[in-house]
């Protein structure tokens, strides 16, 4: 007999006869044994706090009841300009983390394949001896540190760590450096925000911009403003998605093909010499020659040879962009999903710049001064390839500190990569979970949890500063430590003689308040808009803030959840580009275009959808269910595709199949959806996990072939090759022969749990 | 007496599901295990009703909708009732006594919309889930119909706000938790019978339909067509 983890407790806590259902739900629920007394027979007092969502790179502000100490429920902050009281799934569902079971409730030392806990000195201690040791040999180079986090300020502690301890290879994955990070190949600067107030055609390649981007609540309503403006929207994706739904033009296509896209409507603007060329004379010195590769190589009907996108098709999108004022051709990190993705940008980089970048905008001030930015040597960039490379070199990398990030998870070739990172002489990792990642590691110094951590959120996509505060909600439940304070004590003990100015992270962030009080500019999140005769008042240097001094401004700052500058000052967006290389098809496509595939075998399309941001959903309860819930899909993985190609292939809709590629065998449930690309297999991300949450269904990225982008490391979403090797037969209660022949060993799934 | 109602524009709703969870969420609807949605089980007072699509590939574009109880004003379920578990309030709410409810289960056959889902099982969230139960929302005991209530409970917070600032009710006061979230401002609730409210002008819309409006049930849920032309 089979007892399930609910049920093996629910036998213990039955051993308790007269328990009362809160005492037992105590006995499950990770909540620390100094606040049951509350849970149990607290007074049931309703208070609301304010605080922000770090689940994604939006930023969004969240206004969260409690009853008693405890969390109960998050909303979203009226009073933001972020998210004007809208919020997502996963920021409703944010809650949950706090209780959940498998949160680790302090430090722990891997000995002998099990973690045991230890103390935060013991931890440290070893932490900081380890580096100590490696650092005394001058071997800098042979530790790496992956983080990945959606706070810029959380995000320059780690550069500062690595300015200062000279550990150069720190490889930060942050949505927003990595959305901009093309643009630092080919230009001397990036845009801050779309201008929508003059952006009269967003042609979007890739983003998902309403689901999850760099604002995606923002981006929701100005796309709506704009579409009632009369303006157009096209988009370039693989999947007709949320994002999708509601704009002009969709032309599905593969990542992989967006580069020859994006030269296709630059040949129409060229040709039609439609083109600003006194942006392009003085901004863009090659040009000319730009401009005789285009027109050589990518007239609509060549395009549509190399693409399958119609001819036509191109000339009336690119009759759009080139007829519009201020047209702005959108990415963000999710392009660099594909073997092309910074070559994809690179072109589309390219065809802003024959129109001005018109449709983009730029802050004047920066609008805070960060502590990386003080080393002008803390600008180079090392990314998830370097890391790729120098792991697959065994025995060259001795320690990796690993914080937020899931890197196996979020990997193609997991078992490889696990094996790599199991070699490495030295893990650390600071997850608050036993995950995929984190269960390699030698040391665990888990974070805190999102509702008890205090930290500030920068954003300028919206064309205006803000930041919102997040901010502990309950104190620790835990023995957890942020992670910025532990970096901080590292930075001091491992160079005594770096001069910090902060003791530690809240101090720190408070030396950043600092710079909004005394530059006496913006507003908190709890007043409205200005109106026009405020805003004059204003920019004549007339302030009616009406703090005492900072710590004043520093209470107001926590209570209203947040600060914003709607008086900021903007500036068109003018960057120099320079490709420094000689034009050619290999600047702008890999070669690995997949567009034709044989007969029985497909594309397999990996796509997000906007319940999981990097493999972060499946401790959200309400999120694993409802993923699938459209098509009455629960609790296991789907495979979406055209009816069309399904019939060829002779499988029916909601059939239960068995999908190979070259890294093994899955199960999934075939879903007809005729807005698939034919050939495609569309899959969702964000299931099977083996050491995570709830552990249902499969990871499709696991059998993805080990395809990356070789500028920015991200792996490949949508050029593997899959088919369809076995189908249930209808009436068959057990489909016994596809768990015979679904190769679980490759992702480890000895330990599925799924919630009984 | 207020007509309380939604109006639901399509021509916003990108589909994104925050009203299905902020719903799920705000009256602790069970979350169920693989097991029992496999058997049909799942429980959504407000879902995206599954996808269909207008035009064929590349031209298609899809055309689900959020979809919960009708409110209808000449609701079938509740003629069916044998012990009155249902019924319609003066405020036009069609609400649920779920201790009277004996299962039978003759108002979920009997709703046209397949609104209300039915209780299988002994009220279980998973852990996670335990401490964020919503404590205005009583949980549903096994064998009874459950369904959208309009979040009828936020009704009754505010009035007793409103009686005890010695004040009306006012329009935002009152306003379920779908319409709060939506990040695209396509849901709209309010009073009907009030010229004043924006719902009362948007079912003049020339983009207004209801579902299934021939079949005389008066469903106080309106829906705007996306097509904007």
């Amino acid at each position: 007999m089979e007892i399930n983890r609910r049920e093996f407790m629910k036998l213990i806590g039955g051993s308790f006869a007269g328990l009362a259902i809160g005492g037992a739900a105590g006995t499950l629920m990770k909540i620390p044994k100094s606040m049951e007394p509350v849970l149990y027979t607290g007074p049931r007092k309703e208070s609301w706090k304010l605080t922000a969502c770090a689940n994604c790179p939006g930023g969004c502000s969240l206004k969260v009841r409690l009853i008693d100490e405890f969390p109960i429920q998050a909303f979203g902050n009226p009073l933001s300009p972020v998210n004007k009281g809208g919020i997502c799934s996963i920021g409703l569902a944010s809650v949950a983390s706090l209780y959940h079971p498998d949160r680790l409730t302090g430090p722990l030392k891997n000995v002998d394949g099990k973690f045991v806990s230890i103390t935060y000195d013991e931890a440290y201690k070893i932490l900081s001896d380890k580096l100590g040791k490696i650092l005394s040999k001058n071997n800098q180079d042979n530790i790496f540190i992956i983080a990945q986090t959606e706070s810029q300020l959380k995000a320059s502690i780690f550069k500062k760590f690595s300015d200062e301890t000279g550990i150069k290879n720190l490889v930060l994955d942050e949505f927003h450096s990595n959305s901009i990070y093309p643009y630092s190949l080919i230009s001397d600067k990036a845009p801050d925000f779309i201008d929508f107030e003059k952006c009269d055609y967003l042609l979007n390649f890739g983003s998902r911009m309403t689901e999850i981007s760099d604002n995606p609540l923002y981006f929701t309503r100005k796309i709506i403003e704009h579409r009632a403006k009369g303006y157009k929207i096209g988009v370039v994706q693989p999947k007709l998605n949320s994002s999708v739904a509601k704009t002009d033009d969709w032309v599905p296509l593969l990542p992989i093909s967006f580069a020859d896209f994006a030269l296709g409507i630059a040949y129409i603007l060229i040709k039609d010499e439609k083109y600003d060329k006194n942006f392009v004379g003085k901004y863009f010195p090659e040009f000319n020659e730009y401009k005789q590769f285009v027109l050589d190589n990518y007239y609509p009907e060549k395009v549509e040879e190399l693409i399958g996108v119609p001819a036509d098709k191109i000339l009336s999108i690119g009759r759009d962009f080139e007829k519009a004022s201020a047209p702005a051709a959108y990415f963000d990190e999710s392009l660099l999903y594909s073997t092309n993705g910074t070559k994809n940008a690179m072109a589309i980089i390219a065809l802003n710049a024959l129109k001005g970048f018109s449709g983009y905008g730029t802050l004047k001030d920066d609008l805070l001064k960060l502590e990386s930015e003080k080393n002008p040597n803390s600008k180079e960039d090392v990314t998830f390839a370097r890391f790729k490379e120098r792991v697959a070199d065994n025995g060259s990398i001795q320690a990796l500190l690993i914080s937020g990030s899931n890197i196996v998870f979020n990997s193609p070739n997991q078992e490889e990569l696990k094996k790599q990172i199991s070699s490495i002489p030295f893990v650390a990792s600071f997850s608050s979970f036993i995950d995929e990642t984190s269960v390699l590691a030698n040391l665990i110094i888990p974070d805190h949890d999102n509702f008890e951590r205090l930290d500030l959120l920068p954003g300028e996509s919206m064309g205006f500063p803000t930041i919102t505060v997040q901010q502990p909600i309950v104190t620790p439940f835990f023995n957890t430590t942020d992670t910025s304070d532990v970096f901080i004590s590292l930075m001091k003990d491992l160079k005594p003689d770096v001069k910090l100015t902060y003791q530690n992270y809240s101090d720190y962030l408070k030396q950043i308040a600092k710079q909004l009080y005394t530059n006496h500019t913006g507003i908190l999140m709890d007043q409205r808009k200005p109106t026009a005769i405020e805003n004059g008042l204003k920019k004549i240097g007339w302030d009616s803030s009406q703090f005492s001094g900072f710590d004043d401004f520093w209470d107001g700052f926590l209570e209203a959840g947040g600060w914003w500058n709607p008086y900021a000052a903007k500036e068109s967006f003018n960057p120099k580009i320079e490709f420094k290389q000689k034009f050619s098809k290999e600047l702008f496509t890999s070669g690995n275009a997949t567009t034709s595939v044989s007969k029985n075998k497909l594309r397999m399309n990996i796509f997000r959808k906007n319940f999981d941001y990097k493999g972060n959903m499946s401790i959200y309860p309400v999120l694993v269910e409802q993923f699938g819930s459209n098509w009455t899909v629960f609790y296991e993985l789907w495979a979406e595709i055209n009816p069309e190609t399904a019939q060829k292939l002779s499988v029916n809709d909601r059939s239960k199949v068995l999908l190979r590629t070259t890294s093994g065998n899955f199960p999934a449930i075939l879903i007809y959806n005729p807005s698939i690309i034919p050939g495609n297999l569309d899959i969702p991300f964000g299931l099977g996990h083996t050491n995570f949450g709830n552990n249902c269904g499969y990871n499709p990225l696991a059998y993805s072939d080990d395809l990356f982008d070789r500028k920015s490391g991200k792996p490949s979403f949508s050029e593997t090759i899959i088919e369809i090797v076995s189908v249930e037969k209808q009436g068959e209660s057990s489909p016994l022969a596809f768990n015979n022949s679904t190769d679980k060993t490759k992702v480890g799934n000895q330990d599925r749990r799924t919630y009984a | 007496m207020p007509r309380y109602g939604m109006v639901i524009d399509l021509n916003k709703c990108n589909q994104c599901g925050a009203c299905v969870t902020a719903c799920k969420l705000e009256n602790n609807v069970q979350i169920v295990s693989k097991e029992n949605a496999d058997m049909g089980r799942a429980m959504y007072w407000m879902k995206m009703l599954d996808i269909n699509y207008e035009g064929s590939y590349p031209e298609i574009r899809p055309t689900n909708i959020p979809m919960l109880c009708q409110q209808c004003d000449e609701p079938s379920c509740t003629k069916v009732c044998p012990v009155r578990a249902t019924y319609k309030r003066d405020d036009g709410i069609v609400a649920q006594i779920y201790p009277q409810c004996i299962g039978c289960r003759y108002c979920m056959a009997n709703c046209p919309y397949t609104a209300k889902v039915f209780n299988w099982l002994k009220d279980e969230q998973p852990v996670e889930n335990e401490k964020c139960y919503n404590t205005d929302v009583s949980v549903r005991p096994k064998g009874i119909v459950e369904k959208c209530t309009f979040c009828i409970h936020r009704l009754q917070k505010a009035k007793e706000n409103a009686k005890s600032e010695h004040r009306k009710l006012e329009e935002d006061d009152y306003i379920p938790a779908c319409a709060e979230v939506c990040p695209s401002n396509a849901i709209y609730f309010g009073d009907l019978d009030d010229p004043k409210s924006q719902v009362a002008k948007l079912v003049h819309d020339y983009r207004k339909f209801t579902l299934q409006e021939e079949l005389g049930t008066k469903p106080k849920v309106y829906y705007l067509s996306a097509k904007s032309e």
